[in-house]
């Protein structure tokens, strides 16, 4: 043991060193030099941050939701590009670093956050997934930084103790449920299984489209629970099938082309039975299915349509889009960081986070960055609208409205638009 | 003919819902509304009435020849609705019969959907007779999910099986307990999905040729890394702590190069499943079970009965016997590392073909794997399959009584109880001691 100690001491030495050194080498990446930061206080004593507005884009490129990053990372490019050639904000042109968030399964998103909060990052946009994003959001906001996600739908979200810095542009899954159960009621199934992720996510939404089913009149014969890292879902299957349900809500991210094969193996495809997706698996099938594989599944996904010109604008940043979905949350969530870091005249999180709200609703209305911030600098109120919807944030950071999108899957395994619901939450 | 018209109806909710959001989001108002059917379809003439939650009336409505009803109401609250079952036609009942009225709440701004679920009526009737029915039925349904989840467990055993012979051969003869065994069978599948797709070629020829890759592959890592070592006189502990760094290493290089999501092969997805009496399944699950069967025979009889065998079995039983009475045992370690890679390549196209490529589709079956093989018995190669059947079955059967998240408890459970009774594992044999 003696012996050892000498080493251990020489081991934690070296360690520290490193840690250090990494930490130099972060310091060098980040777009804002550490001395400008004092100077900017003693400037403005009611300000902390340092000057410059880092975004950090914390949001799948891998991992179950990786089909949602591109229209995500898209809709934050083409907002710091607009808000950039508006003239930034106080100032300085907004800097924005892409990290990955991965997925539950892997622990990339901790490893993003660190390198983020070392690049002094002032909000941070991000996760998609809920289950990602509670696993960060307490580092995040310990570290006084904005934590804004474009996607996170779990209701847990609502009454986390966030410290005041969580927001997000998706709305709480009370919507979604209520919308997905009531299409379900709507097409005439009274028998209804649901099959879910054991996560925050899938626990939270298939409650709420049970709580929708049994209210308006139908029954929940199966609500089965599957662990997303099984080897398969033949187990899983079965249980729903032995309840003999006339319509499935089938709660997945990527495992969808796993449970799909499944039900159609045990004579509960698409044909026999309704199937209903969610924002998690809601995707371009067309690459995985033979054709006609998913005909007729519905699936709803919280946002309203992009419009035609938001569309075209989000294409010319990334020309690969397959569809939008979250690409105007991530874009309003941008602008909305943005202009509160204006209207507090200071880009630290808490001063972002204490203006964002206020921005969000009660004021004269405006509809992106630029004309809001002629507004703000006449000294008006503003009211931001997004493409995404009103966004008008509760106290506790979610939008209070909300349109969720309906969509219908045709041969192509391609899924189109059928109606928005718009809604509330109280 | 029933397509175009959902699609047709599908449309025109779409104009409407459309239409109306356009303008302000829900100027129509809220409301309460349902379609009644019976077996598809539409009842008509039966009144609904929807009531305040303080009992005052707000409306009433009966069905039209499509079986629609709607009632508005004037502001966002909680109402009763009642159907009134006097009206409904004679053969038509509601199915739950206690539930004639529903209190609902109707949110800002939408029209809320109701569902009274219809029946001929007779069928929704209580009774002894019935109650028999119902319970002998309730029986024949878990003797059909028992056949199907025993079929599925059959399926998965078989799969581990392939895999779980390899890690007991490496055992047997080398010492090393190969936690990367996983990835082995991932790469088998990712080979032969490079194979499939960007070569274009048949999954039944990729299958072969991919099987052929990754044998190639265990007998470079046997010949180039673990022969080496083993030379080296690296502890066993150690080699075990560098197998997990190799299964990290290889399943995150398969992550960089096909990305995290779930992939198919071009041929064989999504299968239209038929019925084998209680069973359904997919031809592909069947050829799968028959292929992994006719591989662990091959291997199992190559093992008895040639002298490859008999010498591989020799030096599980003691290598340095087996060396001295002449037996090359680094020649029949590379030969095992070689099959035992090939078999678990075989296994990883199996598995990605009954079920889907992922970069941990291999991690998620290895903890099953060494299951099987330690509750086989440690080194034996029919222990390991005997051991995987059992494993795979419980896992798919045990969900019968306890909730599927839970599924691989199960196994573990039955891992426990027998290494309490038997220590040696259920083939293995008593070690000695001193």
């Amino acid at each position: 043991m003696i012996r050892i100690a000498p080493l251990g001491r020489a081991l934690a030495v070296a360690a520290a060193a490193s840690l250090a050194l990494t930490a130099c080498g972060g310091g060098e990446d980040s777009a804002a030099p550490a001395s400008s930061a004092p100077a900017a206080e003693s400037s403005a004593p009611a300000a902390q941050g340092d000057g410059v507005l880092t975004l950090g884009a914390l949001l799948p490129q891998t991992g179950d939701l990786a089909f949602l990053g591109p229209p995500e990372f898209a809709g934050v490019k083409l907002a710091v590009q607009e808000i950039n050639d508006a003239g930034g904000v106080l100032g300085k042109p907004v800097t924005e670093i892409d990290t990955d968030s991965g997925d539950t399964k892997t622990d990339i998103a901790s490893q993003s956050v660190d390198k983020l909060l070392q690049q002094k990052a002032d909000a941070i946009i991000g996760a998609a997934s809920s289950g990602v994003s509670k696993t960060v959001i307490d580092k995040i906001t310990n570290a006084g930084v904005v934590h804004f996600s474009p996607a996170n739908t779990s209701p847990e979200f609502t009454t986390y103790n966030d410290k005041g810095l969580y927001f997000r542009t998706a709305p709480s899954d009370v919507l979604q449920g209520r919308v997905l159960g009531d299409l379900i009621i709507q097409d005439g199934s009274d028998s209804v299984a649901i099959l879910n992720r054991q996560d925050s996510y899938g626990t939270g939404l298939a409650d709420e489209v049970e709580k929708s089913v049994t209210s308006g009149g139908g029954e929940v014969v199966a609500k089965t629970a599957y662990d997303p890292a099984a080897a398969d879902f033949s187990a899983d299957v079965s249980k729903i099938k032995a309840a003999k349900p006339k319509a499935i809500a089938l709660i997945a991210f990527n495992e969808t082309t796993k449970i799909i094969p499944e039900l159609k193996k045990q004579g509960l495809g698409p044909d026999k039975v309704k199937i209903y997706f969610v924002d998690g698996n809601t995707a371009d099938y067309s690459e995985d299915f033979p054709k006609g594989t998913l005909t007729g599944i519905k699936g709803t996904i919280p946002g309203a349509a992009a419009p035609d010109e938001f569309r075209k604008k989000i294409l010319e940043v990334d020309p690969g889009l397959k569809d939008f979905t979250y690409g105007p949350e991530s874009y309003d969530a941008t602008n909305l960081i943005a202009l509160a870091a204006e209207a507090a005249q200071d880009d630290s999180g808490k001063g972002i986070a204490s203006k964002l709200v206020e921005i969000s609703k009660g004021g004269e209305k405006c509809k992106d960055f630029k004309s809001c911030l002629d507004l703000l600098k006449a000294g008006k109120d503003i009211d931001y609208d997004g493409i995404s919807g009103p966004v008008e944030f509760s106290d506790a950071g979610d939008p209070t409205e909300a349109t969720i999108g309906v969509y219908q899957y045709g041969d192509d395994n391609k899924y189109k638009n059928v109606g928005y619901q718009a809604g509330k939450i109280s | 003919m029933r397509r175009a018209v959902i699609a047709f109806t599908a449309f025109l909710g779409g104009l409407v819902i459309l239409l109306t959001s356009s303008a302000t989001a829900w100027a129509e108002g809220e409301g309460l509304r349902g379609t009644l059917q019976s077996q598809g379809q539409p009842v008509q003439g039966v009144k609904i009435t929807v009531v305040t939650e303080a009992d005052a009336p707000i409306g009433e409505a009966k069905s039209d020849a499509e079986g629609k009803w709607e009632i508005p109401v004037p502001k966002a609250a909680t109402y009763k609705v009642t159907l009134d079952q006097a009206t409904l036609p004679a053969g038509v009942a509601l199915k739950f019969k206690d539930r004639t009225s529903l209190t609902l709440q109707v949110f800002e701004g939408s029209k809320r959907n109701v569902l009274f679920p219809l029946v001929p009526a007779g069928a929704a009737q209580g009774g002894a007779d019935q109650g028999g029915a119902a319970s002998s039925a309730d029986e024949s349904t878990f003797w059909d999910e028992f056949a199907q989840l025993a079929f599925e467990g059959l399926n998965l055993g078989l799969v581990i099986a392939l895999g779980a012979m390899g890690i007991s051969l490496i055992f047997g003869t080398t010492g090393l307990t190969n936690f990367a065994h996983g990835e082995l069978l991932t790469v088998g599948a990712f080979i032969a999905y490079v194979f499939n797709t960007t070569f274009g070629l048949h999954l039944l020829l990729a299958a072969p040729l991919a099987v052929i890759v990754a044998g190639i592959f265990g007998y470079g890592q046997e010949r180039f890394f673990w022969g080496p070592l083993r030379r080296r006189k690296s502890g066993l502990i150690a080699m075990m702590i560098i197998s997990i760094g190799v299964a990290i290493f290889l399943r995150y290089l398969l992550l960089f190069l096909f990305g995290g999501e779930n992939v198919p092969y071009r041929q064989y997805v999504a299968q239209d499943g038929f019925q084998i009496g209680p069973i359904s399944t997919t031809p592909k699950s069947l050829v799968a079970m028959g292929i992994e069967i006719l591989v662990l025979i091959l291997v199992g009889s190559a093992l008895l009965f040639t002298r490859l065998g008999k010498a591989t079995r020799a030096v599980s039983d003691n290598p340095a016997l087996a060396a001295s009475s002449g037996i090359n045992v680094d020649r029949i370690v590379r030969i095992v590392w070689t099959m035992g890679a090939a078999v678990a390549g075989l296994a990883g196209v199996l598995l990605g073909t009954t079920q889907i490529l992922n970069y941990q589709m291999g991690q998620q079956v290895l903890l099953l794997m060494f299951a099987g093989v330690t509750l086989g018995g440690l080194g034996t190669a029919f222990g390991a399959l005997v051991g995987s059947l059992v494993v795979g079955v419980f896992v798919q059967v045990s969900t019968l009584w306890i909730p599927p998240e839970l599924k691989t408890v199960g196994a573990l459970a039955v891992l426990i109880i027998v290494l309490l009774l038997r220590p040696q594992g259920i083939l293995g044999r008593r070690e000695r001691i001193g």
